[in-house]
This record gives C-alpha cells, sequence and structure tokens, in this order.
C-alpha cells in the first residue's frame, strides 16, 4: 500500500509543471548565489594578494634603502631616514595580519562585509585599537545595505518558500479536488498518507540540494573530498532546517483549510521567523544594550592626552626624568612629533582599557542575548550555523581583532623604548623584528546549531501530535 | 455604480478577521518601530553636536605651539542627523559620521554604526520605512489577491455581469476601495506620529513628498494585486504570485544587482586608494617633510629663482609656511582627481541600481525615500565633499598664518593661543531637496513610469475580463 501511494504521489509530482519550473528556479538561483560568493571570495583573494605584495615591496626597498645610508650614497633627514625606529615600525617595516579566506567561505560572508580580514601591524595606525579601525573598504554603503545574495540567503530566506510552494496544499488539494474521500476510503490512515507524501517530498528536496551543492561546488572548484566533514555538516543543518518547514506545513495542513489559507498561515510563519523576528530582535538587542558609540571615545582620548598635547615638551621631561634607565633625553634622529606620539600613544593605551571594557561587554550583552533568543528562529541558528562553517561569524571576527590589538601592543612596545632612546636601527635589528601572523583555526562542527534546529521540529512535531489527538 | 462595488468591497474588507488582525500587528510594529527609531535618532544627534562642539572647544582652548603643530592636532567634525531619518535611516548606519580633519591627508568617515551591531544587520534594519516598503506591501496583497477571482470562485461573478456592471467599473470600484484603505490607515498614522516625534516643522514639503512616495508605492501594488486577481482564476496561485512578485522585487533584485555591481565595478579598499594616493603623491605631488625628493627641490628652487634670493633666509616671507601650502595645493589636486574617480564609481553603480528598476519598483521608491530623508548616498558625498572644502579653508588659515610669521628652519616658531579662535568654525547644512533634483530625475521618471504602467495593467485586465466568456 505504501508502496503504491509513493509511486501515485511521485507521478503526481513530476507531472506537475509548476513544480518542475520551481525546481529549475531553485537551481538557477542555486548557482548565481554560488557564483557570487566564489567571485566575492575571489575578490577579496586578489586584494590579500596586493597587499602582501606592496608589503614584501615595502621591506625589501627598506633594506635597500639602509644599505645606501650605511654606505653613504643616500643622504636623508629626520623625516626620510629609513633606519629610524619610526620609518622600520610604520610606513616601511608594518606589515599585514590576514584572516585568509578557507574553501567553504564562500558560503555565507557573514560578518566579512562589516569587518576588515587584514589589519596592519605598524606604528602608523590612526587607531590603536581594533574595535576602532574601520573595514578598509570604500564600499558603496548602499551596497552594504542591500548585502549580498549568498548561498546562506538563498538556503535561509528562499529555500523556506519553496518548501511552502511544494506543500502547502498537501491535503487541501485532494479535498479541492474531490479526492479527498477516495483517500479516506483507503485503509491507510489521512494522517499516514500525510507524513509519507510529506516524506516524499522532503526526500526529493534533500536530494535535488545534496546534488546541487555538490555539483555546483566541484564546479567551481571546491573539493568535496577535502571538505567532507563540512560539507556533510552543512546538509545536515540544511536538513533540519527543511525538516522544521516540512513539519510546520503539516502541522498547517492537519487544520483542514483550503488552499489559499494554508499558503497565507505558512507565509506568515515565514514572515514571522525570517523577517519580524530576526530584525526585532536586532532593534531590542540595540536598544536594550546600546554600545556607546565610539564617538565618544574622540573626546575621551582628547581630554586624557590634552597635557601632552599642549606642554609636549614638559610631558616627556617629566616622563624621563621618572624613568632613569632611557638615560637623558635625546631627540634628533627624527622629528619632534615621534617622541610625542610614542608617548602619548603610551597614554592612551594607559587609560582606555574602561571604555574598551564597557564597549567589548556591550557587545557581549548584546551577543548573548541574541543566542538566549535565537531559538525562538530557527532562521538564525542557521545563519549562524552557516557563518560559523564558514569562518565568518562574529566569534571568528572577535578572535581575529583580539589577535590584531595583541600584535599591535607588542609591536607598540617593541619599538617604544627603542624611539625614546633615539636609536636607529641596522640591517640586522630589521631582520631581527617579529614579524606576525594569524593562523586561522578552522571549525566544521555546526551539530549544536543543526540539533537546535532539530528541537524546533521536535516543538512542531509535538503540536502536530496534540492536533491529531484532540481533533 | 462605482460608488457602490467599493462599499461593499470596503464592508467586506472590514469583516474580514484575518485583514483586522493583520491592521492590528502593523500598527503595532510602526509605533515600537516610530519610538526606537525616534530615541535612536534624538541620541545619535545629540551625540553628534556634543562632540564636535567639545572638539571644537579642545582646538580654541590649545596653548600656545606651533601652527602647523595645531594642524596636525586637527579637530574631527560629525555629520549632522537629518530630522527625517527617523522615518528611513538609509545608508547612515552603513557609511560613519565622524571625520578627522589634518594637514596633509584627506581622511574617510569613521565609526560606522553597524559595526557595533553586526551580528543580525543582514536581517534589515526595523525603522519605519522598513513597515512602509515592505510590510505594507504584504498587507494589500492580503486584501487585493482575491478581489476578482473571489467573486469567480462564489459564483457571485455572474451576477455582478447580470446586473450590467462593465468589468471596468467592477475592477475601478474594487480598486478604489483598496485605495481608500489604504489611505485611511497610512496619512492619519503618518501626519499624526511625524507631528507628535517632529512638532509642527513637520508639516513641510519634505514630509510630504515622503507620504507621496510611500502612497504611490502603495498604488502599484494595489494595481498589481487587482490586476493579478483579475487575471488568475484561483486565488491560492493569485497569492503565490503575488507573493512571488514582493519577493523578487523588494529581496532578490536588490541583492542580485549588488552581487552583479560588485563584479563589474568593484569598490577599491581603503588601503588600495590609499596607496595609489600616496604613489601620486611620490610621482607629482610635493612632500613638505622628504627635502631630498626632487619635487621638493624643484619647487624649492623655483621659488629661490623667481625672488632672485640664495638662501631661504632672505625670502619676504616664512618658507616653512609657503612650502606647507603649496604641498596642500598641489596635492589636494591629486586627492580630488582620486576621489572624483571613486565617486565617478559610484555614480556607474548607481546607475546599476536604477536600471534593476525596471523590474523592482522597491528599489526605486527606497532610493526615493532615501533621498527625502537626507539618508542616501548623495547626501553623504555632499557632506564629505563639504568637510574636504573646509579641511582646505582650515588648513589654508594656519598655513598663511604660518608664512606671516619669521622663518625658522627647524619651526619652532610658537603662535600665542589667541590665534586658534580665529580660525573659521565648519558650518553645515543637510541639502534639503536640491540634490533630489539633481541625482534622482532617472528613479523619480521610473517610478511615475512603474505607476502608470500599473494603471495600464489594470486597464488591460479589464478588457481581458471583458473578453472572457463567462
Amino acid at each position: 500500500m505504501v508502496r503504491h501511494i509513493i509511486y501515485f504521489e511521485w507521478k503526481n509530482i513530476i507531472r506537475n509543471k509548476a513544480i518542475i519550473w520551481l525546481v529549475f528556479t531553485f537551481l538557477l538561483i542555486l548557482g548565481l548565489s554560488i557564483y557570487n560568493g566564489t567571485s566575492n571570495i575571489n575578490y577579496q583573494l586578489e586584494n590579500i594578494k596586493k597587499c602582501k605584495q606592496d608589503e614584501q615591496q615595502r621591506f625589501e626597498n627598506l633594506l635597500a634603502d639602509i644599505k645606501k645610508v650605511e654606505s653613504g650614497e643616500l643622504k636623508v633627514n629626520a623625516y626620510t631616514n629609513p633606519k629610524t625606529p619610526y620609518m622600520v615600525g610604520g610606513k616601511s617595516g608594518g606589515h599585514e595580519i590576514i584572516k585568509m579566506p578557507h574553501d567553504l567561505s564562500f558560503i555565507s560572508m557573514g560578518l566579512s562585509d562589516y569587518y576588515p580580514y587584514h589589519y596592519q601591524i605598524s606604528l602608523r595606525n590612526q587607531q590603536l585599537f581594533s574595535f576602532l579601525m574601520g573595514d578598509d573598504r570604500m564600499e558603496n554603503p548602499v551596497n552594504q545595505l542591500n548585502s549580498n545574495f549568498d548561498l546562506a540567503f538563498v538556503l535561509i530566506w528562499l529555500l523556506p518558500l519553496f518548501i511552502i510552494a511544494f506543500s502547502y496544499n498537501v491535503l487541501s488539494s485532494e479535498k479541492e479536488q474531490g479526492t479527498f474521500k477516495l483517500l479516506k476510503a483507503q485503509p491507510v490512515s489521512i494522517t499516514r498518507i500525510l507524513i509519507i507524501k510529506i516524506l516524499l517530498r522532503f526526500v526529493i528536496i534533500i536530494g535535488i540540494i545534496a546534488i546541487s551543492i555538490c555539483l555546483f561546488f566541484s564546479l567551481f572548484g571546491v573539493s568535496i573530498v577535502d571538505n567532507i566533514t563540512a560539507i556533510i555538516n552543512l546538509l545536515s543543518a540544511i536538513s533540519a532546517y527543511v525538516l522544521f518547514w516540512f513539519m510546520l506545513s503539516i502541522l498547517v495542513n492537519l487544520f483542514n483549510k483550503n488552499s489559499s489559507i494554508n499558503a497565507g498561515i505558512l507565509f506568515t510563519s515565514w514572515l514571522l521567523i525570517i523577517l519580524i523576528i530576526p530584525t526585532l530582535l536586532n532593534l531590542v538587542a540595540n536598544y536594550k544594550y546600546p554600545v556607546s558609540t565610539r564617538i565618544e571615545y574622540i573626546s575621551f582620548v582628547r581630554d586624557a592626552t590634552c597635557e601632552i598635547d599642549n606642554n609636549p615638551d614638559k610631558v616627556l621631561d617629566k616622563y624621563f626624568s621618572e624613568h632613569p634607565e632611557l638615560g637623558t633625553r635625546k631627540s634628533e634622529n627624527m622629528p619632534f612629533w615621534v617622541y610625542t606620539v610614542a608617548l602619548k600613544n603610551k597614554i592612551v593605551e594607559e587609560v582606555s582599557d574602561s571604555l574598551i571594557m564597557k564597549y567589548k561587554s556591550q557587545l557581549n550583552n548584546q551577543i548573548e542575548f541574541i543566542s538566549y533568543w535565537k531559538y525562538f528562529s530557527p532562521a538564525i541558528i542557521l545563519q549562524q550555523a552557516l557563518d560559523k562553517l564558514s569562518g565568518n561569524s562574529t566569534n571568528d571576527f572577535l578572535k581575529f581583532q583580539a589577535k590584531a590589538d595583541e600584535y599591535n601592543y607588542k609591536w607598540r612596545r617593541c619599538f617604544f623604548q627603542k624611539i625614546l632612546k633615539d636609536e636607529l636601527l641596522s640591517k640586522d635589528d630589521v631582520l631581527d623584528l617579529p614579524r606576525y601572523s594569524y593562523e586561522y583555526e578552522k571549525e566544521n562542527s555546526i551539530v549544536t546549531h543543526s540539533l537546535f534546529i532539530l528541537a524546533c521540529c521536535v516543538v512542531v512535531g509535538g503540536l502536530i501530535f496534540l492536533r491529531k489527538k484532540f481533533v | 455604480m462605482l460608488w457602490l462595488i467599493a462599499r461593499k468591497e470596503l464592508k467586506e474588507i472590514f469583516r474580514y478577521g484575518v485583514f483586522k488582525i493583520s491592521v492590528l500587528i502593523l500598527f503595532v510594529l510602526l509605533f515600537i518601530s516610530l519610538a526606537i527609531s525616534y530615541s535612536y535618532n534624538q541620541y545619535v544627534s545629540t551625540l553628534h553636536t556634543k562632540s564636535e562642539e567639545e572638539s571644537r572647544e579642545l582646538w580654541d582652548n590649545q596653548e600656545n605651539k606651533n601652527q602647523h603643530s595645531a594642524a596636525h592636532y586637527g579637530i574631527h567634525l560629525l555629520k549632522p542627523k537629518s530630522s527625517l531619518a527617523l522615518w528611513d535611516n538609509g545608508i547612515d548606519r552603513y557609511s560613519g559620521a565622524a571625520i578627522f580633519i589634518e594637514p596633509h591627508l584627506r581622511n574617510n568617515t569613521m565609526f560606522k554604526a553597524v559595526q557595533d551591531s553586526p551580528m543580525l544587520a543582514k536581517w534589515g534594519e526595523f525603522t519605519p520605512s522598513y513597515i512602509m516598503l515592505y510590510l505594507l506591501p504584504l498587507l494589500i496583497i492580503l486584501i487585493t489577491f482575491n478581489m476578482v477571482s473571489r467573486e469567480k470562485e462564489q459564483g457571485t461573478y455572474r451576477l455582478l455581469r447580470s446586473q450590467g456592471v462593465s468589468s471596468l467599473k467592477l475592477l475601478a470600484g474594487k480598486t478604489l476601495a483598496a485605495w481608500i484603505i489604504i489611505i485611511l490607515l497610512i496619512i492619519p498614522v503618518f501626519l499624526i506620529a511625524g507631528i507628535v516625534l517632529g512638532g509642527l516643522a513637520f508639516l513641510n514639503y519634505k514630509s510630504f513628498l515622503l507620504l507621496l512616495m510611500y502612497l504611490l508605492y502603495a498604488g502599484i501594488f494595489i494595481h498589481i494585486g487587482v490586476t493579478v486577481s483579475t487575471l488568475i482564476n484561483k486565488s491560492s496561485v493569485s497569492i503565490i504570485i503575488l507573493i512571488g512578485f514582493w519577493i523578487f522585487s523588494s529581496w532578490v533584485v536588490p541583492k542580485i544587482t549588488t552581487n552583479i555591481v560588485q563584479n563589474i565595478y568593484p569598490s577599491p579598499l581603503e588601503s588600495e586608494l590609499k596607496r595609489q594616493i600616496r604613489d601620486d603623491i611620490e610621482e607629482n605631488g610635493i612632500q613638505r617633510h622628504n627635502t631630498t625628493h626632487k619635487n621638493t627641490i624643484a619647487f624649492t628652487n623655483s621659488v629661490l629663482k623667481e625672488y632672485n634670493v640664495d638662501s631661504l633666509h632672505k625670502l619676504p616671507f616664512n618658507f616653512n609656511g609657503y612650502i606647507l601650502q603649496a604641498a596642500e595645493d598641489t596635492n589636494n589636486l591629486i586627492f580630488d582627481k582620486h576621489y572624483a574617480n571613486l565617486y565617478k564609481l559610484y555614480e556607474k553603480q548607481m546607475r546599476t541600481h536604477e536600471i534593476s528598476g525596471i523590474v523592482s519598483p522597491f528599489t526605486l521608491v527606497r532610493q526615493l525615500s532615501m533621498g527625502v530623508c537626507n539618508t542616501d548616498l548623495w547626501t553623504h558625498i555632499h557632506f564629505t565633499e563639504a568637510t574636504d572644502e573646509y579641511r582646505k579653508i582650515f588648513i589654508k588659515t594656519i598655513n598663511d598664518d604660518l608664512i606671516k610669521s619669521p622663518y625658522e628652519p627647524n619651526q619652532r616658531f610658537i603662535r600665542s593661543k589667541d590665534f586658534w579662535k580665529k580660525v573659521p568654525k565648519f558650518e553645515y547644512e543637510l541639502p534639503g531637496l536640491q540634490l533630489f533634483g539633481q541625482y534622482y530625475n532617472t528613479v523619480i521618471a521610473m517610478y511615475l513610469l512603474w505607476f502608470a504602467a500599473s494603471l495600464g495593467m489594470l486597464l488591460f485586465a479589464s478588457k481581458k475580463l471583458n473578453s472572457k466568456q463567462w
């Protein structure tokens, strides 16, 4: 009997022109989104390559210039001497730490739209801390407002709509066509028929997604074998999400309404889960834990450095008298402001802690608030899962920022004494300097996210059970 | 007859439970968004004014120091918030609001608000315009998707025809009913909320223009809704088509266009732009502090030659100030060139976004809404250009003063502190609608065309309905 139902249902589906069109459209946009993602990543890689080339060029020029100066070939002044710690630590020896995208980064652009994927380790940074730095992009803000058509968007936003279109009338259409009574006359219960119908559709959708994802991935040069765990993780999360929407569809179908009401109810759920809940959460999180805008920081720093800004000589003298290990104050090799800025940065570092803490804790509050309320929308859970899988999650970027801050701090420490002591660096000194780099730890496991989505499915399953029991 | 049909339709809609609930939810959401958007706007605009004043105060109260050091101390400018921004925050979260003014360099705006809470930014910002532009069309779809198809499904269509109603009058009556509902819903809420939150100053031509944009957008959806409901006999199919159009127009097209734009006209990285400018200045500009650079030497020699002296001391002015200003003048041209190129690139990008308006009225109405609220790209560029004009004046005032002071090679001359207050202040007002006429002509034309086309569709549908045999 079950075999018959599956057989007839299958015939029904493949002879339905609308469904064939839907599948075709879905494949088209899936391919388009993967193409968009990979071209975004390629642009990132291109920029990273340019940065690296520029960095290497500068470093080679630095070594060459030092050689020329040491041999007396090049005449220099305080502003142009390549041997000064300021030149080495800033313009010429400053280098980038880079968060390289990996094979699957194109799945979700995530936060890479708003945060930089590379930071300069340099004395010349206008801002000392990464949270104050921009996103190093001259992107047209309208583009950022629209954001990307990436795989995550297709899976989270559009896939549920295809599922709804595929299943909103599984039961109601039987009624409208008048075949419902025939079904009732069969020895199998309606619920069972409904579940078989939905299950068949579930298997078809998952099958299409799995095959097309593997196909498109290999088409765009992503190795399936190398990323097999990640892809399995991806598919498991998608399956849980698809299951959730199908179960919702079963639940709605059980209420015995007509097709257009079913479509309306399912679409309203889509609206709630995908549009209203996340945007409202964002709004409330912002309102409840307003991150003190960094604009306040400007006045804060200026107040703290008021004395050194107005009387640099006096403050420098005072610092030297408090730190006898620096010897007597000389300031000949570099322009005067270099010494001032070095000391000023140190002062800012010392006073900024409280403000940075405040900023970060508010941001963390927001993150926690969202991770607490995300259970009301499986869409947010899937978004976070995909972000994590592609290495573009909030956590990934905060970790990267923390490293950037750590290295920049070390780098400044490394040059601070050299500047105040008015030392010059030789070629060997330059080669001995640390050069930092960032190693991204790839995390493939998003099992917990899939489980959370499954938990949402269980809730809907419970509702289905109750509905069956009481009606 | 027309009025009769409209009245019958209105009665039916008002008795429709789902409609009442949807309107209630929509209003609740609108009030939440208005309240929070208002408090956010107040907070930001006071913060901006306060910070700019503080920055100026610190500048005014500097001690005695060298003019050039003072110029390097610099000043921060902040973008004022427009009063209509509470309706549509536009790109403000993505553009940054603070800009630092210093010599030798043209800086970009910093501190994009989106970086402060990026977790759910992709899902959209819940401002009143979010409701007007994303959710209101759904309410319209809800009341129009079965307006005509229902008559057919229930068999009342034949009755109607037997009464002698022409199909044009039928559709006109139904459209009128939908219009009445939308006008009754939008106009009072818009005016009351606007006056409560913005005072009587809210009643100006900009607000009415914004209202008109929203109404026209609603109208486009009403006409399309009635058309689809007429042409498609099954309500369940017509609702899918309408929702499909809504998603396509408001979500899919803007995003895909963005990707196309990024592929054809990729925006540069900030560091890349700075690198290009740096190389250009190295080649063609004057670097004041690099005295061994060929351009600096050439310039110095030309000045000595012009004044027929052999030493910088003998010049009738302070050479430090003179070369600083000359370097500004030369390098500013380079900055201007590169930024003009960038803005040209943006313009090309925006043209592409405009073209996508052929299939998506949403793209058009959002651009117009941001434009009226002064939260669009062009206002942002207007602001950055104004800050750059100010930067030129700011630095020139300081350098001119330096030129008049006695020459010392090491720049140890100290200016007494009364001078700082004499440097002109930054006065800036948001551009109002003048940019609107400059940049939005095509958008407005396309938008009106959409409205006309939607009316045309309605006419076409009535013809089609007439020719069908029932």
